[in-house]
Parts: C-alpha cells; sequence; structure tokens
C-alpha cells in the first residue's frame, strides 16, 4: 500500500540518509526544504517550502499529489535543536523552536491526512528526542516542543484511526548530525551515560524503527513512541 | 461557480453512497449537514469538508480553507446545509 513518501527537512542529515534509502527500497519520494537540494532521481520529486508556512504546506502536498497521485507515508523529520538556560532564553528562540518543531509537524500532518483519509490508508511518523524523558536541563524550550509532539501522536492516533491511517513518534538518542553541533561535547556525554546502551544513534537505528511503523503489517500499531539506546 | 448548488448536491449524494452512509431524508441543499437531523455523525463532516476543499481545488482552482478562523468564529456555522455552505464558499471567494 505505500508507495510515497514524502519527508520534510530532507536536505541532509537523517532526512537525507532517509530519502537516499526509501528511493533505493522503490518508494517514490517527495521531499521538503527551505533551500535546493542536489539529489536527483527519477522517483524524487523535490520542493522548496517552509514547514511554518500553511501555504507552503498546501503547496508541497498539493504538488506531491500532482507528481505522484497521493501520499501515503509522511515522516515530520524537519525540526531544529536549541540549548539554553531557561531564564537566559529569549522568546524568538521559544517561537522558532515550537514553530518548526511542533507547528511543522501539525500543518504537514493536517493536510497529508486529508490525502489519507480519501484512500482510506496512511502512516504518519513523528520525531521526538530522548532529551523528553531525561528532562533535561538546558533543553526546556526543545524537549517541550517535541513533548507536544508526543501528545500530538496521540490524541492525532485517536482521532483519525477510522481511516486506517496510523501516527507513531520515534524519540532518537544523539545522532552525528548538524542538530546537535550546537549541543556542547560534555552535554551529549552526559546524555549517552543515562541510556542503557552507552552510544551514538545511527541513522540506521532511525529506518529500523520507521520500516517497522510504515509496514503493511503494523496496521494495529498506532500512536506508539519508540526511544532509542534504551530508555 | 454558477453550478455550485447543483455541485455540492452531487458530491453530496456521492459521498453518502461511497461511504454508505444510511439517509431517511431526500438530498437537497436544504439537507443539513450537523446537528441532530444531520446526514452524517462529525466525523463523516469532517471527512466531507476536505473532500468539499479538494473538489473547489481541483474543478474550479479554488483553494479555500473551509476551516479557517473566520468559518469556525462565525456566529452562525457555514456547515448546517448545502446552502449555507455553498453561500460561505462564494463570499469568501468574491474577497
Amino acid at each position: 500500500m505505500s508507495n510515497t513518501i514524502l519527508i520534510t527537512g530532507n536536505r541532509k542529515g537523517i532526512g537525507r540518509y532517509l530519502t537516499e534509502y526509501y528511493l533505493k527500497k522503490g518508494f517514490n519520494l517527495v521531499g521538503c526544504s527551505r533551500s535546493k537540494s542536489d539529489l536527483i532521481h527519477n522517483n524524487y520529486l523535490h520542493v522548496i517550502g517552509d514547514v511554518t508556512s500553511e501555504q507552503d504546506v498546501k503547496r508541497v502536498v498539493k504538488e506531491s499529489r500532482n507528481k505522484f497521485g497521493s501520499v501515503d507515508v509522511l515522516i515530520n523529520n524537519a525540526g531544529k535543536a536549541s540549548m539554553n538556560h531557561s531564564i537566559l532564553t529569549p522568546v524568538s528562540s521559544v517561537k522558532d523552536l515550537f514553530e518548526t518543531n511542533y507547528l511543522g509537524t501539525f500543518l504537514f500532518s493536517r493536510e497529508c491526512s486529508k490525502l489519507m483519509m480519501k484512500q482510506k490508508f496512511g502512516r504518519i511518523i513523528n520525531f521526538s528526542t530522548v532529551a523528553v524523558p531525561l528532562n533535561l536541563e538546558g533543553e526546556m524550550v526543545y524537549a517541550s516542543s517535541k513533548s507536544a509532539i508526543e501528545t500530538m501522536t496521540k490524541i492525532l492516533s485517536k482521532e483519525i484511526s477510522n481511516y486506517n491511517i496510523t501516527v507513531n513518534v520515534i524519540g532518537p538518542t544523539p545522532i552525528m548530525t548538524d542538530l546537535i553541533k550546537v549541543v556542547p561535547k560534555d552535554k551529549i556525554e552526559e546524555i549517552l551515560n543515562k541510556q542503557t546502551l552507552k552510544r551514538f544513534g545511527t541513522f540506521e537505528d532511525v529506518s529500523n524503527v520507521i520500516d517497522f511503523f510504515i509496514s503493511d503489517n503494523s496496521s494495529f500499531v498506532t500512536g506508539q513512541k519508540i526511544y532509542l539506546g534504551g530508555l | 461557480m454558477k453550478n455550485l448548488d447543483s455541485d455540492l448536491i452531487t458530491l453530496l449524494k456521492a459521498f453518502i453512497k461511497e461511504n454508505e452512509i444510511q439517509v431517511d431524508n431526500k438530498i437537497d441543499s436544504n439537507s443539513r449537514l450537523f446537528g441532530s437531523n444531520s446526514v452524517f455523525d462529525s466525523m463523516e463532516l469532517v471527512q466531507f469538508i476536505v473532500e468539499v476543499e479538494q473538489f473547489l481545488d481541483e474543478e474550479y482552482d479554488i483553494e479555500i480553507e473551509l476551516t479557517s478562523d473566520k468559518a469556525m468564529s462565525r456566529r452562525s456555522s457555514p456547515f448546517i446545509s448545502l446552502n449555507t455552505l455553498s453561500k460561505f464558499i462564494i463570499e469568501e471567494t468574491n474577497e
């Protein structure tokens, strides 16, 4: 049933890896980022768009439908991280993180759900973080925005369950990407030490969980979160 | 948009048929879309609104947000009947 996958924030990092990974598996892929992608493939469409713009999100989904007929799987990968003591956190930073992480996930989920409801099939994968269960100092805003995504996942999964659409969330550990460049080394070490399995996550760890969530055999799995690293 | 009323009736009939919804009364522009005498339940209404948005986009090239703040905050809901929905769509597209 899953033919077309839409991945947000896929110009680099995990999003880029997942794009190439699922193209190799034979899926049609739609990617979305704020700037151009150098990825060229017959089954790939890149749409420039900002996940925080309702108009852009509608356009990305419409272009996906025009090119491939539908969106079967949505991977809400686009995200931003920021570390700061709560007392020193500027309002602009709070707005920025919530708009990209939460609003972006909401807008894409809403627009793709509309297509999925009609075809009575869909898989939505959201991204959280191990910073949520760890309640890490210095990550209040980032973890809060991801915690909101976990709640969104739970409630949305109920609201659209009648349409054979599942909504699940993965919570990766730190992975060597641009996202954690802003996090001090000692802080990363602290996180790794709190994991049951004390190592960085890999892109393959992430795709393994997503493979499970999007499988046709996972139609009975919804509203679930899986943290990597044993949390 | 001159056929909007009849288009909406056709769309609603097709929607009812496709989703095997039991309807006792005749479908016309006064058919209730929500409330105690409505033709479908709340989730079916959500799905129908999505269908109308897609229909307007595909057939009339009109991108409209039927669940906008404006629609939701009106004293009189545009989703009472096909008639009120049609009026709301025309109002929105004429702005």
